[in-house]
């Protein structure tokens, strides 16, 4: 099986987090996958960048450096922020929040989305780290 | 968000006693809020209490974002009592409704006539 990886660093603008989502599909079909799985990873990048966005450069544009691997079949995705260094820990919802709920509903797809998923500092400290797999075969 | 937000393009138009709102384009936190601005001023033009239906069949992508608005939306039309339903067919717009089970607070179909029929119909 293929063995590969790459990293696109880029800015949390509107226009560039679009390409990021189209990128996360091809990503996944250059892995092997098929389109309703790369549909499904190109969903759960969008939500990811869409949460960087809103928590970690609110009302700017930040930098994210996304990393792409494919190893045996898995595509193990990790995006990194440097918005701040996370207070506390974030869980993935394992159950749908209940209307009304004004955080939480874009995690919760993430890890529907993914096979896993772990929200963790970054490696420099200065921000959030969002790594996630998903099996392409 | 910075960067300016991804354009959509909204059409309104009557049908069958409806208010079918056509969304094309792309939906994500870039453009929700402004989206469900326009959802407001399109349903507030109307003197009638019609129901409205929000055709996402054009649309390519959506997400939580999205779904928030869409919630408010509900909330909104509640408030005065009218019906509202969405209908959409691509899968990608499928996968994300469904995860997050947006017919738990708005009816949704894969065909605009079985929306309108539902919305037409006395339980609306």
């Amino acid at each position: 099986m293929d063995t590969w990886m790459y990293q696109v660093s880029c800015q949390t603008d509107s226009t560039t987090l679009r390409v990021m989502r189209e990128l996360a599909h091809f990503a996944a079909r250059a892995g092997g996958a098929v389109d309703e799985v790369a549909d499904d990873v190109l969903l759960a990048v969008g939500e990811v960048l869409s949460n960087a966005s809103l928590h970690a450069y609110p009302n700017t544009v930040g930098s994210l450096e996304i990393d792409y691997r494919l190893i045996g079949g898995r595509l193990y995705i990790d995006v990194q922020d440097h918005g701040g260094p996370l207070r506390g820990s974030i869980e993935v919802p394992n159950e749908l929040p209940p209307l009304g709920m004004s955080h939480g509903l874009g995690l919760y797809a993430v890890g529907q989305l993914m096979d896993d998923v772990e929200v963790k500092p970054n490696d420099d400290g200065d921000g959030v780290a969002v790594r996630m797999s998903r099996d392409l075969t | 968000m910075l960067g300016g937000s991804y354009p959509l393009d909204i059409q309104s138009l009557d049908v069958a006693g409806v208010r079918v709102v056509e969304v094309r384009g792309e939906i994500d936190m870039s453009n929700a809020r402004s989206l469900l601005s326009t959802l407001i001023r399109i349903a507030e033009q109307e003197t009638s209490s019609k129901p409205v239906l929000i055709d996402v069949s054009a649309v390519q992508y959506l997400d939580a974002q999205a779904v928030r608005a869409f919630e408010a939306f509900a909330g909104h039309l509640e408030s005065q009592r009218r019906g509202f339903a969405l209908t959409g067919s691509s899968y990608r717009v499928h996968r994300i409704l469904g995860l997050l089970d947006v017919g738990r607070i708005i009816p949704w179909f894969d065909s605009r006539q079985a929306a309108i029929n539902f919305l037409t119909s006395s339980g609306a």
